[in-house]
């Protein structure tokens, strides 16, 4: 199972825009890009006067930012957790909670499904013998769940945490 | 489970005037090659899926674009149909820049190829894994813990030892510090209780990449 990409092609992608920008601004200020005036305005006249004689390329710039924003969107919600966290399953849970019956004080158990895989959060006391834990999980448990919810190639990751 | 710790491996240190250090090295260090291949596969897979999805940086981004490309289409169509919203200033942006010349955007340029670079760093280095991987015996299987919960078991089996007052446990990089703190007669033979139970635990979980056991003894003073 791989970590979610999204967020650092994203970061990526802007990052290198960003860059790419700032870059070509740097250097067409400082006069080192051959063939283009240093002293140029950032705006040009004749381009400044197309954009106000052509509303179709203003429409055209405004289709091109909704584009976009509809793809950050996307990426927000995807970042922000919607539609990959995937959703609770109550029979894993339970199979999770028997399975640990012998830890006691046992906290937070909790299985989602997702489309890349398993996610199993369990919260443990202090007192509780993790390797126990984890031994019944990684050679029992979370096979049983796997078969019981899909089948026995689910890639699974579990996160332990042990409250005071 | 191959153990944490190694007989052989354990050097005692004395400080004055009353701190006790024992380093407790790990078996895989003392036999190169000994399991090494198939838990540094496991750290590898483990890491690649407990790696920081960048998800704070990622949504920072991702609201910035999204509101203002977003609030900049309104405003352009809006503009357009003849009523502008006034939420974004577009003309006197258009404006600034028809009177602005290159060499005034230096500084601003550099600042945001900086910015850019930044997020080109956070994406491609890989970053700590916020959990502490664990090895488990099926590949399509990972398991983390999280540190703080590693510093409570670790810190729970130190206190176990009879003796020991107060245990605090700091996880370093390539070293896990545990600082006992005892009453004034306690000895040498208490070091190495605590950092078997330490050891035991850490075994028993079998945590991956975690290192040296580093155990301090602290007597209270009279």
């Amino acid at each position: 199972m791989r970590q979610y990409a999204g967020n650092r092609v994203g970061l990526a992608v802007a990052g290198t825009v960003l860059a790419g920008l700032g870059t070509y601004a740097w250097l067409r200020g400082e006069g080192r890009l051959p063939d283009l005036p240093p002293k140029a305005k950032v705006l040009p006249t004749q381009l400044h006067r197309t954009l106000a004689e052509e509303p179709w390329s203003m429409w055209l710039l405004a289709f091109a930012l909704l584009l976009l924003s509809l793809v950050s969107l996307r990426w927000l919600l995807l970042c922000l957790g919607w539609g990959r966290r995937g959703t609770p399953n109550g029979t894993g849970t339970a199979m999770l909670f028997v399975g640990l019956k012998n830890v006691e004080g046992l906290g937070k158990a909790r299985v989602r499904v997702g489309d890349d895989g398993l996610r199993i959060s369990v919260t443990c006391p202090s007192e509780a013998d993790m390797g126990s834990v984890v031994g019944k999980l990684d050679q029992d448990i979370v096979g049983r769940i796997r078969r019981e919810i899909r089948d026995d190639e689910m890639s699974t990751v579990v996160r332990l945490h042990v409250r005071r | 489970m191959i153990g944490q710790i190694g007989g052989e491996g354990a050097v005692q240190v004395m400080r004055p005037p009353c701190t006790s250090v024992l380093v407790m090295t790990t078996l895989q260090q003392i036999l190169p090659g000994a399991a090494a291949t198939p838990r540094l596969t496991g750290l590898r897979r483990a890491n690649r899926a407990l790696r920081p999805a960048r998800t704070a940086p990622g949504a920072v981004v991702a609201i910035a674009l999204t509101a203002g490309m977003g609030l900049t289409t309104a405003e352009l169509v809006s503009g357009l149909l003849g009523a502008p919203l006034g939420w974004v200033p577009v003309n006197e942006v258009v404006e600034l820049a028809g009177r602005t010349a290159w060499p005034k955007l230096s500084t601003a340029a550099l600042v945001v190829a900086g910015a850019g670079v930044l997020m080109v760093l956070l994406a491609v280095v890989p970053g700590r894994s916020r959990l502490v991987a664990v090895e488990t015996s099926d590949p399509l299987i990972v398991i983390g813990i999280t540190p703080s919960g590693l510093r409570r078991t670790l810190a729970a089996a130190a206190q176990q030892v009879a003796g020991v007052d107060k245990a605090r446990v700091r996880l370093r990089r390539r070293t896990i510090e545990v600082t006992v703190v005892t009453d004034a007669e306690s000895t040498g033979a208490m070091l190495r209780q605590v950092g078997t139970a330490v050891g035991d635990r850490l075994a028993g979980v079998g945590t991956l990449g975690t290192g040296e056991v580093v155990v301090r003894l602290r007597r209270k003073a009279l």
